[in-house]
């Protein structure tokens, strides 16, 4: 994490919300992705397991009010995930050549891919409404820094 | 039955409880626990995948990007005075004006929950009962729901993703803009 920047509101937090999040921290993440791979068996999918994973985010800031994502590489993440999410049902093109064994693989495939393009996008949403001002900024420091 | 009424009861009213507080703070933190007994009114009528989006999106996400947008927003910057908009919708309408407008919405609201209680059950019977007999064997997935967004309906998949994609584009967009200008003033 190197040194942390400056980034810290003024008023200072509260150590109980910062020990409790950092005590549900992994929990979250467990059932973001119990959510996402066990979505085509269970209630739940892509989209709300992302939801979750981005949810971990935003405690994540509660619990240490840094800024050191960078919102570039989680927009280039979020992009390629899209172009999976294109590209992986041509799977059905192939059909006749793989059989019929793929769907199930195909469907926590998609869910994943799901997944992970949500959280991005609700991250950079969540990011960009808190540091309205920050980005090059940030993104300077921590390339210096690091 | 009975718990699910007693939450749509408290729903409406905390609905009424939004609009009618003076911070929108306040109105916020309403809306967030209207979500959250949303959520447990869809999983009684047995809608799990609904259910847990909007307790994600509803109580959690759109709260904290309320809370922050709130936060942020400056009316002073714009010209505009605190409260500003309230001001000049409750100015355009007179007391018997508001209750006038608000009858008639009600019964144009209730004619058209009419025709949709009227022709709710014919529609859509047959795709539904295909989807419910067939969906295991065609795609192999246990959860109907998911059978049904990732593989009948996959290109509605594909531009709610894009939707999204496209919404996260117009908020970098916005907030760069916003930069811009804030510099230009500076010069």
């Amino acid at each position: 994490m190197g040194e942390p920047e400056k980034r810290v509101t003024p008023h200072p937090q509260s150590e109980i919300v910062t020990r409790m999040i950092g005590l549900l921290y992994p929990f979250i993440l467990l059932y973001g992705f119990h959510i996402i791979v066990n979505g085509h068996l269970t209630p739940g999918g892509g989209f709300q397991g992302g939801a979750i994973l981005a949810t971990v985010f935003i405690t994540r800031y509660l619990a240490r009010p840094l800024f050191d994502i960078d919102i570039v590489t989680l927009q280039i993440l979020e992009k390629t995930f899209f172009l999976g999410i294109v590209v992986s049902p041509m799977l059905f093109l192939l059909r006749g050549v793989i059989g019929d064994s793929f769907m199930v693989s195909y469907l926590v495939l998609m869910n994943i891919l799901i997944g992970f393009k949500v959280c991005c996008g609700l991250a950079i949403l969540f990011f960009r409404f808190m540091f309205h001002e920050g980005k090059e900024k940030g993104t300077e420091e921590r390339f210096h820094s690091g | 039955m009975a718990i699910t009424n007693v939450f749509l009861l408290v729903m409406v009213v905390l609905a009424f409880l939004s609009i009618q507080v003076k911070k929108p703070e306040t109105a916020i933190i309403y809306l967030g626990i209207f979500s959250l007994l949303n959520a447990i009114v869809y999983l009684f009528y047995g809608a799990p995948d609904v259910s847990l989006a909007e307790a994600v999106i509803g109580s959690a996400l759109a709260t904290v990007l309320y809370l922050i947008a709130i936060k942020r927003y400056n009316p002073s910057r714009n010209g505009l005075s605190d409260g500003y908009f309230l001001r000049s919708f409750r100015n355009r309408f007179t007391r018997y004006q508001e209750v006038f407008w608000g009858g008639m919405f009600l019964l144009v609201g209730f004619g058209v929950l009419r025709t949709y209680l009227d022709t709710m059950e014919e529609v859509g019977k047959p795709a539904w009962d295909y989807y419910v007999r067939f969906f295991t064997p065609d795609t192999g997935a246990r959860n109907a729901v998911t059978a049904i967004y990732l593989n009948y309906r996959v290109f509605d998949t594909l531009f709610e993703a894009l939707l999204l994609l496209v919404g996260v584009i117009a908020v970098i967009y916005f907030s760069w803009r916003e930069e811009e200008w804030e510099n230009q003033k500076k010069e």
